[in-house]
């Protein structure tokens, strides 16, 4: 039973299971080779840092954005961010820092802020952060990772270049799929071996995604401008979009970006969003593929009022 | 070096993580991560990992002649196991009789059998689970029927034959005194002082004349005074932590609260130092 004999259909189904188990392969030799996480991580003390490890420095500096500009540190008016002079003084974080101190200089579109090097310089040292927690991915893993990739979309491509051969050579016509499957695979190796995250990092986010989830049910609650703790651990655990387009348009005008997921993520109700809805790539820059679990279903481990006693026995 | 914390519930989590410095301990509740999945439990330890965890068990019902639900052990143990700390309390209490759930915390009989029993469930669920639970003194409207033995001797021989430590809740004290007519300052000397481990404070309110511990209020200045009192007496440290149940206050609420708890425990531990010295 040679599978390079079978026909058309047959090959296809053999190459789709072959496919999967060289894709959980991949993922299991990435689980073997990436860092393992810190047992005592830094990133549950700090917003900016979960903003970049779900959604990459960037991410950080937009959500580090929308922090100030809640507490009235930052000031928007027709998209230009201004600070007032005083705003340095209040703030602890560097980034927050960088961030005043680019809009003080002069009024500035976000853009140019996330552009701007001091605040890039801050974001980057985010990410190293998180890479020496072991929850990023480094550069010093990229040889491995290529390896990975290397060995097993060889295999994928090896199987069916074999087979186009075989096909070939016996005059068959009909070989496309034989060049679309590899290619198809490949790109799926790709996202399961190259994301930003390290495996304990998506392990990482996805307990912070369910930490969080009732904050997550709660957000029609938040108001721009209330200062509130949970707008900033929202935004860094879910990504802006979960900010609710009405209560919060300040943030959707000034990252149009943000819109394009905000009906997905709102539509998450604390029914439960099952296992894979937008939740997880809540974020317009939360594009790991890993992300797509779920995470904001109402849980169990509801708020729940413990002692049952308001008769007699208290707890 | 004592430590304070609170009862935390999810809706807390944002103000928890950014308040960290301030809280030292939290506690929560076994029964909300029953029947968790895995997801869930792992939430469980990312907090635990976070800061000192402790667990509360609320309907696994020892204190009674019946053996306990070891399915709800079994679950229970899980979630210890995550939360990462090995510690967990459970009241003297039950909560369901003949197959019937009572969905209360109930005083039960003060008897020899009740605490035989007591010290069979706590020895069935330290096999599974590891440790003993600090066992917690319940707030009580009537005088359980049948019982031979007064609260203090019951909570004292319970302790000794399940070899416990004891969660002395503040405000149950406060509210069986008020409802019975005791000197609770008095009640507390008669308590093994040694073997208090943490210290729940909570509020509750009046009904029909009687102090009923509904957890839903502001912890009053007599618990206050009894915290104070009993830092006096101890050499141990303390976990004190603040309770409350239903909507949770903002978190600004608790840290009020914990900071009053502060001042209470510092001042017992002047008035211990001024006795020694």
């Amino acid at each position: 039973m040679n599978v390079f004999d079978w026909r058309g259909p047959q090959f296809v189904l053999f190459y789709l299971v072959f496919g999967v188990a060289l894709y959980f392969i991949a993922r299991q030799l990435r689980a073997w080779t990436d860092p393992r996480g810190a047992r005592d991580p830094t990133p549950n003390d700090d917003p900016y840092l979960v903003a970049c490890l779900r959604g990459g420095p960037a991410e950080a500096i937009r959500v580090c954005i929308v922090s100030l500009l809640d507490r009235g540190l930052l000031q928007s008016t027709d998209n230009q961010l201004h600070s007032a002079a005083t705003a340095a003084r209040v703030v602890r974080r560097p980034l927050e820092r960088a961030i005043i101190a680019r809009a003080q200089a002069a009024p500035t579109r976000v853009r140019d802020i996330v552009r701007d090097d001091s605040v890039q310089q801050q974001a980057a040292l985010l990410r190293d952060e998180l890479a020496a927690q072991g929850f990023y991915a480094v550069p010093r893993i990229l040889p491995v990772r290529i390896l990975i990739y290397v060995l097993c979309a060889g295999a994928a491509i090896w199987v069916a270049l074999h087979k186009l051969l075989l096909a070939i050579e016996r005059g068959r016509s009909n070989v496309l799929f034989l060049y679309l499957m590899p290619v198809a695979l490949c790109i799926a190796l790709a996202i399961a071996i190259f994301p930003r995250r390290t495996l304990a990092g998506e392990a990482h986010v996805r307990a912070l995604k369910r930490l969080f989830a009732r904050t997550h049910d709660n957000r029609q609650q938040l108001r721009f401008g209330g200062q509130s703790t949970e707008l900033v651990w929202l935004s860094a655990v879910f990504g802006l979009s979960a900010l609710p387009h009405t209560s919060f348009p300040e943030v959707y005008q000034l990252f149009p970006g943000t819109r394009r997921n905000a009906n997905a993520s709102t539509s998450c109700s604390s029914s439960g969003c099952g296992s894979s809805n937008a939740c997880g790539t809540a974020s317009s820059s939360d594009s790991s593929s890993s992300d797509s679990s779920s995470s904001c279903s109402s849980s169990s481990c509801g708020g729940g009022s413990s002692c049952g006693g308001c008769g007699g026995g208290g707890d | 070096m004592d430590t304070f914390g609170i009862a935390y519930r999810p809706a807390l989590a944002a103000s928890v993580f950014e308040q960290r410095a301030q809280i030292d301990v939290l506690e929560v509740i076994a029964d909300d991560y029953f029947g968790a999945g895995k997801r869930e439990l792992a939430a469980l330890a990312l907090l635990g990992r976070h800061m000192p965890t402790r667990v509360h068990a609320v309907s696994l019902g020892l204190a009674t002649c019946a053996r306990v639900d070891m399915a709800r052990v079994y679950a229970l143990a899980r979630v210890v196991d995550a939360a990462g700390s090995g510690v967990w309390s459970k009241h003297l209490a039950f909560v369901r009789a003949g197959g019937i759930e009572l969905g209360h915390l109930c005083a039960p009989p003060r008897t020899p059998a009740t605490l035989e029993g007591l010290a069979r469930n706590v020895a069935r669920a330290r096999r599974v689970i590891g440790s003993a639970p600090a066992l917690e003194n319940v707030a009580t409207l009537i005088d359980p029927p049948c019982s031979e033995l007064d609260e203090a001797a019951f909570v004292r021989c319970a302790l000794e034959l399940a070899d416990a430590p004891l969660l002395l809740d503040l405000h149950n004290l406060h509210a069986n005194a008020r409802n019975f007519d005791w000197d609770p300052i008095a009640y507390l000397d008669t308590l093994p002082l040694s073997r208090v481990r943490s210290v729940h404070l909570a509020g509750g309110r009046l009904f029909q004349g009687r102090v009923l511990d509904d957890h839903q209020h502001a912890v009053p200045e007599p618990v206050y005074t009894l915290l104070e009192a009993l830092a006096a007496r101890v050499s141990q440290p303390l976990e004190v932590i603040v309770e409350r149940d239903g909507r949770p206050p903002p978190l600004h609420v608790y840290l009020a609260e914990l900071a009053r708890a502060r001042l209470a425990v510092t001042r017992g531990r002047a008035q211990q130092l001024e006795r020694s010295a």
